[in-house]
């Protein structure tokens, strides 16, 4: 006995331990969600983060300044890379700067005068005291040796472009490869000449153009070239730039001449893509210009024509930025529009440097750059964000050549006195801050700035648009409709069943509507998208005259009803009110159904869809809100009435009883009694629903069209921060800046709807304390 | 005298007035009536949803009658009727005020010979219509429905029949021979699949390691080197071994290209198909009802046993429905014990109190987290944090390939389990309360311990209360898609979650699912149109899946309540 009792303890007390364990474990597992869904979520909006390293000396050559021209390195960060004064290229250590390996080409006789590097890896251009321009390539292979990763370099050049001017010494030089083996460079001389040569692969010949003529004021200070060779811009010291649009083999064709800054221009250089321009001044000042087109817009009428607020003159012009003028005003033909071609606008001001600028470097990845000053500052900025992400300090010398590794995990810097500065770098998520992720960002390319989504797109050079705010719009939009559609009738719906109906209807409905609550989401998607959308679509006039006779049909019906009560007045039962409503129903359906077309049919020639965009410009998409609204409404229906009717059967029968014995009427009872005792409940019934329609995935994703827009208008598609995520969370890489952004997005969907639920939850809680039941 | 008659005439006045207030005429009725709408409009969706879809989806395996168009320009078409339809106003040619002209849409198949399998004719330009008896559908492997009528049939290269009912009873004596041989081919080459199994390891090991970081390691270029010289020895070997199926298998193939019918469409071209690639030949417009049945039934357990076809358009859904099932019994099994555990502490074990009554909250409101944000964290928890580690630790040699670390049947079912955990645990908790205080105190009273009291009276009485919650949970589950589709779905999975080879339940694998089926075939089939009636015909399976669980669930709890009436359920 006492044996059994001891071991029926034992077990007591196991059983006791486990359970509690377990049970502790389930909870906390389940509250962890959340803090993992944030710390995935998270790392985005970690600063950029870099630990600098000694600066390695670079020996000097004896009797000349410092050597090196330029610095580059590797991807592994296995060599600090220098092109140096006498043509070598020298590969050292980055531990200890211990020279590994020298590489030299023939191509490069005599002193190097100035260098220029490429964005692209390892690609710079050198032009050399005899007058030559010579792009050099430096490649590294990967081979492997037991286990060991080995680099072996080899540096290629060529074609060679002679600018015969063996006398006038180059100054600043810059180019770019083009296809098929040619190249095109331009170079400044010390005697201001601005000479622009082009090498053809297939005659095998240069052709050099002088383009000082077009440029004034002529001291120039700057020269950059995209690296697609479509873009030269020379800055000069008057704090001017001039833009020639290239044509391989053509004369440049200057498009531009702008004013920039008060000091002289210091550096210039193309962001990844070739489009945003990087203009440095001597007073430390950085900005980033865009090439935005332009539209030239005429008036051919002979009255005047109002065009964006101003009156346009019979014959006047006027150059304005192509906003898609074109279509918008197709309804006014005097107005004719033609292309003005593009121009560079300065569209990013960042920090300035407290020093003049002297070297610029933009990242081969991401449009990150570097700008360096003439008292070591390195700074580390962002073109999307506008931001300065970090700000290093390399001596007191003026910095003369930056760049990043290929990898964007390592800052070099080359300063005056000749050392090389090593940063490494760990900046994972640049091009998504916590502002620009809900401001306006002015894309490259676009004509104002805007919130864009737009997370991944069909080039390296792409920008990713991580703006939230469509999406978050696009979520309370179609949840928005959804609860204008779906509250009034649950409410309704409960109200009827629980007070005013036959209790017989409510026994059988409210089962029905509430195992509805069980249709998964992807049928309701499925019959939206591929059955209503059409439906509604084909038969829009049908649906909206449908919603307009329901009113004047159910007054009808109302009218037949009194005339039939009067006489039936003792044997109509409760609840036969259903029928004539559905009568209604049904009557204003066939009424609509067959006047929407002949109505489309006689007045407009073409349906109401077509008409609404020719008459009004309304776009009317297939995928729309309407729908979208009353799917997810829809689906949300069966829980807000099943809280609803819950709460309303819930008011305590003394309170209903005491209205009836007072001489109210049923309908005096259900709105002035059971309705305010029940509010609490209905109110967390709405916000029920509206937690459950702002996480709804499949719905949306099937219905919406996903187009992340912003647009008011009930006839246009959205998209949802759920379908956003279900649609590409496959996509994005692990741990890449899209994946975090996502998780930041399921962080907020998370946040939005636990709120709503536990406001709903401690409502209800009230209400159930204070009726004491259910 | 008359003072008591008034008075009882008032009563009377009253007792009329109450019983008007509850008959329909009573004041305020006008607004009653009109709050009866709102039931109205809600019955008719749901109704009418679950109407459209069951019609829809079970009319699909219905034999179809065929009808022969000629157009006034002379083209004809054979096909099934679709739709009818008044046609859209920007279609019309007709001025504004012209009455509605009407158009019809048919089912012509032929794709491999024509472009599109539907087209739209306008019952302006039908000259003539009528239901030809000898047309005959056959529905295809591949390129869809084949409408025509036999000109002959070849066995070898002669014909052995001509056309009409003679022919196509030799047509189908054929058929079957056909698809005899089919079904022998396909067994044999399964039989040399198996055989071959061993080979396909060695290769899959071989490929799955040269693509690996561990490859370029000591190591791993030893393990090759060990691995590759096996290849060809093995090859030879087994080869030697399938040879005799190859020879078979090759001349059932020449036996089978001989067996071909040639027909002809309505616009007189010819056509050879070989009886082959046939899966079933039918003469809707001669079929009896029996036949019909018949045919209905046939269509039915094809739905349900078969492969899909055509990316999914056609065919069947088992491997969707075994994945769906598969997926839910893997969520149940995990869900049910931490479940029934958690309630039980939070019922039985923990301190009632403000914590409590937070955590009560807090898992309550799990429940209304979207399912993508929890299917969010099965992708970032589960398949990267969990199944990325199983990989470094177990599966090192084949990275960056990942074996666990992508998504797969068991993240889902672990996902899903987490979403379902607080429908489970809610519904435990209301059983465990449901059952009445005094059974506990009766039981210790008797001397019982406390996990006797629970084990042996409070759980067997809570029984009812948990079994709702499971089912709640598993309706839930097998109607959910969106964490699936970031958690390993795909839209077809080489091969089922179980089969012969060793461990038999390959938990790693990708898998099938009603309703993502549902999702991909609607949403991303190139040819929404054709897939539509699979579509409806997945959806009602969903359909009936999910009601008929969610019917259940509901029965048990409303017995359950009968049963403690009074009590706090």
């Amino acid at each position: 006995m006492g044996q059994r009792r001891r071991s029926a303890d034992l077990i007591d007390s196991l059983a006791r331990h486990v359970i509690s364990v377990g049970g502790l474990c389930v909870i906390v597992a389940v509250l962890a969600i959340i803090f993992f869904i944030l710390r995935e979520g998270l790392p985005l909006f970690y600063p950029a983060k870099s630990s600098p390293q000694p600066p390695l000396p670079i020996p000097l050559q004896a009797g000349q300044g410092a050597t090196s021209l330029l610095v580059t390195s590797d991807e592994y960060r296995e060599f600090v890379v220098t092109l140096d004064r006498d043509g070598v290229v020298r590969l050292r250590s980055p531990q200890d700067g211990a020279l590994k390996q020298e590489l030299r080409t023939p191509l490069l006789k005599g002193e190097v005068l100035t260098a220029a590097s490429e964005p692209t890896m390892g690609s710079f251009i050198a032009a050399t005291e005899s007058g030559l321009v010579v792009p050099l390539r430096l490649q590294f292979q990967v081979r492997w040796e037991g286990g060991r990763r080995v680099l072996q370099p080899r540096l290629s050049g060529g074609p060679v472009l002679d600018f015969e001017r063996p006398e006038d010494p180059i100054r600043k030089v810059s180019g770019a490869r083009l296809e098929g083996g040619g190249a095109q460079a331009a170079i400044v001389t010390a005697s201001g000449e601005l000479l622009y040569g082009v090498f053809n692969a297939v005659e095998e010949k240069t052709t050099i153009f002088r383009l000082t003529d077009e440029v004034s004021p002529r001291r120039l200070s700057a020269l950059a070239m995209s690296s697609n060779g479509e873009w030269l811009v020379a800055g000069a010291e008057e704090g001017t730039f001039n833009v020639w649009q290239l044509e391989a083999g053509e004369a440049p064709s200057r498009i531009q001449s702008s004013e920039a800054s008060a000091a002289p221009i210091t550096a210039l250089a193309f962001l990844l893509g070739d489009e945003s321009l990087i203009v440095g001044d001597a007073a430390g000042g950085v900005a980033v210009w865009f090439p935005l087109r332009y539209l030239q817009v005429a008036n051919t009428a002979e009255a005047p024509v109002r065009f964006e607020g101003t009156l346009l003159r019979p014959g006047e012009q006027q150059r304005i930025l192509d906003r898609g003028y074109a279509t918008e005003y197709s309804h006014i033909p005097a107005l004719t529009f033609t292309t003005a071609g593009r121009s560079f606008r300065k569209i990013h001001t960042f920090a300035p440097h407290p020093h003049g600028v002297t070297a610029l470097a933009a990242s081969s990845r991401n449009r990150g750059f570097i700008s360096a000053d003439t008292a070591g500052g390195v700074w580390l900025r962002y073109a999307t964000t506008e931001s300065t992400q970090a700000r290093l300090h390399a001596g007191k010398d003026a910095i003369r050549s930056v760049a990043f590794s290929p990898r964007l995990d390592g800052i070099f810097a080359l300063d005056a006195a000749g050392r090389v500065h090593r940063w490494s770098l760990q900046n994972s998520h640049p091009d998504a801050t916590l502002e620009n992720l809900f401001t306006k960002v002015w894309y490259e390319g676009a004509m104002e700035s805007a919130h864009v989504w737009q997370s991944t797109g069909g080039s390296d050079a792409f920008e990713p648009k991580y703006g939230l705010w469509p999406l978050l719009f696009g979520t309370f939009k179609g949840t928005f409709y959804a609860m204008i559609f779906s509250v009034p009738l649950a409410i309704v719906a409960a109200l009827y069943l629980s007070q005013l109906g036959p209790s017989r209807l409510r026994d059988v409905c409210k089962p029905v509507i509430e195992i509805m609550a069980a249709l998964p989401s992807v049928v309701v998607g499925f019959l939206a998208a591929l059955w209503f959308a059409p439906l509604v679509s084909q038969h829009l006039a049908t649906a909206l005259l449908w919603l307009l006779l329901m009113p004047p049909c159910l007054g009808a019906a109302l009218g037949v009803w009194y005339l039939t009560a009067k006489v039936l007045r003792a044997t109509l039962r409760p609840g036969v009110e259903l029928v004539f409503i559905f009568a209604a129903f049904v009557v204003a359906f066939l009424i609509a159904s067959s006047l929407g077309p002949f109505l489309e049919n006689a007045f407009l020639g073409k349906d109401l869809a077509t008409w609404l965009f020719e008459r009004f410009g309304i776009v009317y998409d297939q995928r729309n809100n309407i729908v979208v609204g009353v799917a997810l409404g829809f689906a949300v229906i069966p829980l807000i009435f099943s809280i609803c009717e819950d709460a309303m059967c819930s008011v305590p029968p003394a309170y209903t009883s005491a209205a009836l014995a007072l001489g109210a009427s049923k309908w005096q009872t259900a709105i002035y009694v059971v309705l305010p005792a029940a509010s609490p409940g209905i109110f967390a019934a709405i916000l029920l629903g509206l937690g459950r329609a702002v996480g709804e995935t499949m719905i949306v994703l099937m219905a919406t069209g996903n187009t992340p827009i912003l647009d008011l208008s009930p006839f246009t598609g959205m998209r949802t921060m759920s379908a956003t995520i279900a649609v590409e969370i496959p996509e994005a890489a692990y741990g890449g800046t899209l994946y975090r952004v996502l998780f930041a997005t399921g962080f907020l969907l998370f946040a939005i709807t636990f709120m709503i639920n536990t406001i709903a939850d401690t409502v209800s809680y009230r209400l159930r304390r204070r009726y004491g039941r259910y | 005298m008359v003072d008591t008659r008034s008075a009882s005439g008032g009563d009377a006045a009253e007792a009329r007035t109450l019983r008007a207030a509850s008959r329909p005429s009573g004041e305020g009725a006008p607004y009653i009536w009109t709050t009866s709408l709102a039931v109205v409009l809600v019955l008719v969706m749901l109704v009418g949803i679950v109407v459209l879809i069951l019609v829809n989806g079970l009319r699909t395996f219905w034999p179809s009658p065929l009808v022969e168009v000629l157009l006034r320009d002379g083209t004809r078409y054979l096909g099934e009727v679709h739709a009818q339809e008044a046609k859209p106003q920007a279609q019309r040619t007709g001025r504004a005020g012209a009455p509605a002209e009407y158009r019809t849409k048919l089912k012509i198949g032929n794709r491999d010979l024509g472009a599109a399998d539907f087209v739209w004719i306008d019952n302006a330009s039908i000259k003539a219509q009528r239901p030809p008896s000898d047309a005959l559908v056959f529905e295809r492997l591949e390129y869809g429905n084949f409408y025509g009528r036999l000109k002959e049939v070849r066995a070898g290269e002669r014909p052995v029949a001509g056309g009409g009912e003679e022919g196509i009873a030799t047509l189908r004596r054929f058929h079957r021979t056909a698809a005899g041989k089919r079904q022998k081919l396909d067994d044999l080459r399964r039989e040399q699949l198996n055989i071959r199994q061993p080979l396909t390891n060695l290769e899959r090991e071989i490929s799955a390691l040269r693509g690996s970081r561990f490859a370029v390691s000591e190591e791993g270029a030893a393990e090759l080197r060990r691995l590759e010289p096996q290849l060809g020895p093995l090859q030879n070997q087994l080869n030697e071994k399938v040879r005799p199926l190859v020879v078979e298998q090759e001349r059932l193939r020449r036996d089978l290209e001989g067996l071909r019918v040639v027909m002809e469409t309505a616009n007189g071209k010819i056509a050879s198909i070989a009886l082959a690639d046939i899966v079933r030949v039918t003469q809707p417009n001669t079929m009896g009802m029996h036949h019909k049945v018949l045919h209905y039934l046939g269509k039915l357990i094809e739905f349900i046993w078969q492969q899909p076809r055509e990316s999914n358009t056609e065919g069947g859904v088992f491997p969707a429905i075994f994945g769906t099932v598969l997926l839910v019994f893997l969520m149940t099994i995990a869900v049910v014990p931490f479940g029934v555990v958690a309630a039980v502490y939070m019922h039985e074990y923990a301190r009632q109190g403000r914590l409590l009554r937070i955590v009560r909250v807090a898992v309550n409101n799990l429940a209304g987290v979207p399912s993508i944000v929890i299917g969010m964290f099965g992708l970032a928890f589960f398949v990267y944090g969990v199944g990325g580690t199983i990989d470094q630790l177990y599966y090192s040699r084949y990275l960056p390939t990942p074996t666990f670390g992508t998504g797969g049947i068991l993240w889902a079912s672990l996902t899903l389990a987490l979403l379902t955990l607080p429908v489970v645990i809610v519904a435990s908790q209301e059983g465990l309360a449901a059952v009445p205080q005094a059974y506990r105190e009766a039981s210790l009273a008797l001397g019982t311990t406390k996990w006797q009291t629970i084990h042996r009276v409070v759980l067997p009485n809570a029984t009812p209360g948990i079994l709702t919650g499971i089912i709640l949970a598993i309706s839930r589950a097998s109607g959910e898609v969106a964490p699936l589709m970031i958690t390993g779905v795909v839209k077809l999975a080489p091969s089922l979650a179980i089969d012969g080879s060793w461990p038999f339940l390959h938990l790693d694998r990708k898998f099938m699912h009603l309703g993502f089926h549902i999702y991909d075939v609607a949403m991303q089939s190139p040819n929404v149109e054709a897939a539509m009636p699979m579509v409806y015909s997945t959806t009602a399976l969903l359909l009936l899946l999910v009601l008929a669980l969610n019917s259940v669930a509901t029965i048990v709890r409303g017995k359950l309540r009968q049963r403690y009436a009074g009590s706090k359920l």
